[in-house]
């Protein structure tokens, strides 16, 4: 089984494609939430825990304590990371690197947002963001993993 | 009767679904029915708010519905625990009723359909109903009585393990299948066919948590296949 390394901006974490799909799909056993909102919320930690299979694991880091220990080097099975926002993804850009999977999968339309795909919509300030990251990384945006990824080769002309 | 009347209207609450809110203005519909039945006196333009986007299993709806009066009465954090159940639930509902609930009601309806067809539609839909309706029937009152902690509640019914449960019972009544085709084929005294079945029947077992039960179900089929051109059943 080959090792892979994904990185998920999903603002609902774990729900239905992220266990059905992404999950099953890729035989993944480790998750991982990065989120400062959730790290260090008792209810918030066992209400996730609990709706994730018992064949994997869960775990939750604050941001900075994730950009600490991530060493993709230490990672021996495929690994899935979850991020609320495409902020959270950007302010880790120093640890990416070409062997991680980038993908956006649902940032939920709210005012003034740009529809991205049928189920990211994305402020100014993140198309902003994920240009800057396209220039060095590959990003797909898709919200499961058959699917055909939605082509962003003109995505700064939605600025 | 309240409770009917509330089941009924949560059947409706996906009318206006779509990619822009998903399922948000039917969550906002049912926040304004149960604030108006239940007398919660909540403004209109709060209710309204709630349009914004929303997402979840819709057999689940009502525990976050529960858990939304039951936090803003409080003056808790309705937003915060309306947006982490209706993905929690969204996981729960999709691993239980689509993935382990259905093929577990078809496979029932299956074996029923070799004696009696039309009770075994009638079943299917029963069985699949009932924990469709248990669900939206009881969701309210758990939701609002656990409010934030309803997670709890799923817990001590051992919810996230149901559809690995449901699985290995599906595999199992996969076999019941094939065992039946034979007997019903005439060839009770095959060893190779039922050594083939009792085989299945343990692997499917064993391996339930471990693959995918659709594959379970083309296996099934392929072994079906296999004995019509094998021998004939």
């Amino acid at each position: 089984m080959v090792k892979r390394i994904i990185f998920r901006v999903d603002d609902r974490l774990i729900h239905g494609q992220v266990i059905e799909g992404w999950i099953k799909y890729y035989k993944i056993k480790n998750v991982i939430i990065v989120s400062d909102n959730i790290c260090n919320d008792m209810l918030k930690k066992t209400i996730y825990s609990s709706i994730t299979p018992s064949d994997v694991k869960l775990d939750f880091k604050c941001k900075d304590e994730f950009k600490k220990s991530f060493d993709p080097s230490q990672i021996n099975d495929s690994l899935l990371v979850l991020f609320e926002d495409v902020a959270t993804l950007y302010s880790l850009k120093d640890i990416l690197n070409d062997d991680i999977y980038i993908n956006i999968g649902c940032v939920a339309n709210r005012k003034h947002k740009i529809e991205v795909s049928d189920t990211v919509f994305l402020t100014k300030d993140e198309i902003s963001m994920l240009c800057e990251l396209r220039q060095n990384y590959m990003i797909y945006i898709k919200k499961l993993p058959w699917e055909t990824s939605v082509d962003i080769n003109n995505f700064d002309k939605l600025l | 009767m309240k409770k009917i009347k509330r089941v009924l209207k949560s059947l409706f609450y996906q009318g206006n679904w779509n990619y822009e809110n998903m399922q948000g203005t039917g969550f906002a519909y049912m926040l304004e029915e149960i604030n108006k039945e239940e007398s919660f006196n909540i403004p209109d333009k709060v209710i309204k708010k709630e349009i914004n986007y929303f997402n979840t299993h819709p057999f689940l709806l009502m525990f976050v519905v529960g858990v939304w009066f039951r936090e803003f009465l409080d003056k808790g954090d309705p937003e915060q625990y309306k947006k982490i159940y209706s993905s929690a639930f969204g996981a729960l509902g999709d691993s239980f009723f689509w993935h382990a609930l259905r093929p577990a009601s078809f496979v029932i309806a299956v074996v029923l359909a070799f004696y009696n067809p039309l009770f075994a539609i009638i079943l299917y839909l029963f069985f699949f109903n009932f924990f469709h309706f248990f669900f939206l029937f009881r969701g309210f009152d758990i939701g609002f009585s656990y409010g934030k902690e309803t997670i709890q509640w799923f817990n001590k019914i051992l919810f996230n393990k149901w559809s690995s449960y449901f699985d290995i019972f599906t595999s199992f009544m996969l076999g019941i299948i094939i065992v039946l085709i034979i007997h019903k084929s005439g060839f009770e005294n095959n060893i190779t066919i039922y050594a083939l079945s009792f085989g299945f029947f343990l692997a499917g077992t064993i391996l339930a948590k471990k693959i995918d039960i659709i594959y379970s179900v083309v296996v099934a089929m392929l072994i079906v296949l296999i004995l019509k051109v094998s021998f004939g059943v």
